[in-house]
């Protein structure tokens, strides 16, 4: 037997590809595209409520400046003062110490002034 | 306009299941029969198939109409397979893999011959990039710029995959053949 054949042959087996049996698999298929439709339709009809509630609290202002000013106070400010100025502090006396130029001591400043600004964040 | 056209229009246009179970219905066996050359496991290659066809639900309406909806969904099922590769974090492991004999699950099938048992055999030999354009061009018709588009792969690679995937195929065969005929 010749390669053409041998060929030949494997292309008419190749072009005959054996089927999976079904066995429920699109049915499965369908019914999980259906949930994960169903699941995003409520998600949605969800956002669209927390939409609507924002909208009702926005119609009121005085009871959002109310809100604002609880939860300034609720918030330590002073303690949040007092760590940024510690910050401060530590940096110009640390940075004095140090024989660097006054770019380096710059770039210093500044990774202490995103340390501070994380900080703040975090708190 | 085909009865795949119109049902690809029913199913994005007004989100019909029956349309997309239709279309789930029409490729699901290439789909699965390619996904299990390339990873050789029947829960595996269906679970790609399944996430394959929900992507390919999602994403339905991105599809441009204009080119071939079975190459699409070719090529989402490839990314399926590259993607499972890269999250298994084991790919040296699954390379390593090809060239050995697995497990063969001729029950997966609806109706297989001897003889297609013994090529898909000899094409758990090859490797993904072989398995894949030979599977693309030879068994399910595209053409080798087609097969270069879904593998994203360039088209002189697509042609020498096939012509290095076949010599391996032939002589594996033979081999399979010259065994059986010993025993």
């Amino acid at each position: 037997m010749n390669d053409d054949t041998d060929f030949e042959q494997l292309d008419a087996l190749l072009a005959r590809p054996a089927t999976p049996a079904d066995r429920g698999f699109s049915e499965r298929v369908v019914l999980r595209a259906g949930k994960s439709q169903r699941t995003r339709r409520y998600l949605f009809l969800a956002m669209g409520l927390c939409w609507f509630v924002l909208m009702f609290v926005a119609a009121s202002p005085q009871a959002i400046y109310a809100d604002l000013m609880t939860l300034a106070q609720s918030l330590e400010t002073i303690s949040l003062r007092n760590t940024v100025s510690d910050q401060i502090e530590f940096a110009t006396s640390a940075a004095r110490q140090l024989p660097y130029s006054t770019a380096t001591l710059l770039l210093l400043a500044l990774a202490a002034l995103g340390n501070l600004a994380k900080m703040a964040i975090r708190a | 306009m085909t009865t795949e056209s119109l049902l690809i229009l029913r199913a994005v246009a007004r989100r019909d299941d029956e349309a997309f179970s239709a279309l789930v219905r029409m490729h699901q066996a290439k789909i699965r029969a390619y996904l299990l050359r390339l990873c050789r496991d029947p829960d595996l290659a269906d679970d790609m198939a399944q996430e394959t066809f929900l992507t390919a639900f999602r994403k339905l309406q991105s599809f441009k109409g204009t080119g071939n909806f079975s190459g699409w969904l070719f090529s989402i099922a490839h990314n399926s397979f590259l993607q499972h590769l890269r999250k298994s974090k084991r790919r040296t492991e699954v390379t390593e893999q090809y060239g050995r004999q697995q497990e063969f699950h001729a029950d997966y099938y609806e109706d297989i011959s001897e003889e297609q048992i013994d090529l898909e055999q000899a094409l758990q030999q090859l490797n993904p990039d072989e398995t894949s354009t030979i599977t693309l061009c030879h068994s399910f018709g595209f053409s080798h710029q087609e097969a270069s588009d879904i593998l994203d792969m360039p088209l002189g690679s697509v042609k020498s995959n096939i012509s290095r995937g076949k010599t391996k195929l032939k002589q594996l065969l033979a081999t399979s053949k010259d065994l059986e005929e010993a025993s």
